[in-house]
């Protein structure tokens, strides 16, 4: 009797023990693949409202601006032209161009880094972007060479031109 | 655990034949029994998502994570980017070197928790109670206008990894 009751004791232990055995920590993994794309392209410019260029006859002046641009793909571009054909600047009476206006007898230039275009009305190539950017500024300069001959204004009128910034993706 | 419940019931058999064969009479010994239940955690991922038409903004999409579990358990994500962020693949593995990667991480949020993933384990869900349920979690990837679109075949990818453990 006693013999089988260590028996029973030591089997009884020995049964508790593989239970306990059975406790191991239990974990459960899993994955999610998350696939996707980006879609449409995004591209927006910006430029400042206005730009006010003071120069003395037959001196030069110059000013920047920052051309801000976004884009979510690429190559990109941004052209610029301007509303006088042959990129000179003319009398303007505050509301309207004047009729049979003066005109600056020297292009307006702008450039960006080392492209330094004279402005007409046709489109030209500014700057190309082959990455994407969100808010980048590119420092662009403005140009305007005056001659000595060139008029100045004292009723008001000042001279203006329009310069027209287009940026887009893959052209 | 049924075999080990057996193997106790079969111990006290044993005694009493041994001890009548012994002494001529019967007498009577009782053991005790002693089990339990293994614990258990089954964790059933999310569905995979594919085709995600990522735009410009905030971009969500919802999943359904399972946990069938008869303990106190939490469940951890990781993902396979150090940074969480979704990366360029060609369908068979990242593109690299030189493949895109989106700007900002994939986000797990579940009710107030929001987790910016990384490939270290981050705690969704935390001493949760016994349960057999489903959570529904929302993942959350924000596309800011510098994100290119990749051509196809490629496709920006990501790993997240649930896993689920016990507390004790």
């Amino acid at each position: 009797m006693r013999k089988t009751a260590k028996l029973d004791i030591i089997k009884v232990l020995l049964a508790d023990i593989i239970v306990l055995i059975g406790f191991g920590a239990a974990s459960s993994t899993g994955d999610t693949v998350i696939e996707g794309n980006v879609v449409g392209d995004l591209f927006q410019l910006t430029v400042p409202q206005g730009l006010v260029l003071t120069a003395a006859p037959g001196q030069t002046s110059s000013e920047d601006m920052n051309l801000k641009v976004t884009s979510n793909n690429y190559p990109w571009t941004v052209w610029v032209k301007c509303d006088s054909p042959d990129g000179r600047m003319r009398e303007f009476d505050g509301v309207n161009y004047v009729t049979n206006p003066i005109m600056l007898k020297s292009p307006l230039h702008v450039s960006y880094g080392l492209n330094d275009l004279s402005l007409n009305s046709s489109k030209q190539n500014l700057i190309s972007g082959e990455a994407a950017v969100s808010e980048m500024a590119y420092k662009i300069k403005f140009t305007q060479q005056t001659d000595t001959t060139d008029l100045g204004f004292s009723s008001g009128h000042i001279y203006r031109i329009l310069v027209t910034f287009t940026g887009g993706i893959r052209f | 655990m049924k075999p080990q419940i057996v193997l106790a019931v079969f111990t006290v058999i044993a005694t009493q034949v041994g001890y009548c064969a012994a002494e001529g009479v019967f007498s009577t010994a009782t053991i005790g029994i002693t089990g339990n239940i293994n614990d258990k955690i089954d964790l059933t991922p999310p569905s995979h998502i594919t085709g995600w038409s990522l735009a410009l903004g905030t971009n969500t999409k919802n999943g359904t994570l399972h946990v069938d579990s008869n303990n106190y358990w939490e469940v951890d994500i990781k993902s396979d980017q150090y940074d969480g962020k979704m990366k360029e693949y060609d369908g068979n593995s990242y593109v690299y070197p030189g493949g895109q990667s989106l700007h900002d991480p994939m986000h797990i949020v579940y009710s107030t928790k929001d987790i910016s993933l990384t490939d270290q384990y981050q705690p969704l869900f935390d001493s949760m109670a016994p349960i057999n349920q489903d959570y529904v979690i929302t993942f959350s990837q924000q596309i800011e206008s510098a994100d290119n679109r990749v051509n196809s075949p490629s496709r920006y990818h990501i790993v997240a990894t649930f896993t689920g453990s016990l507390h004790y």
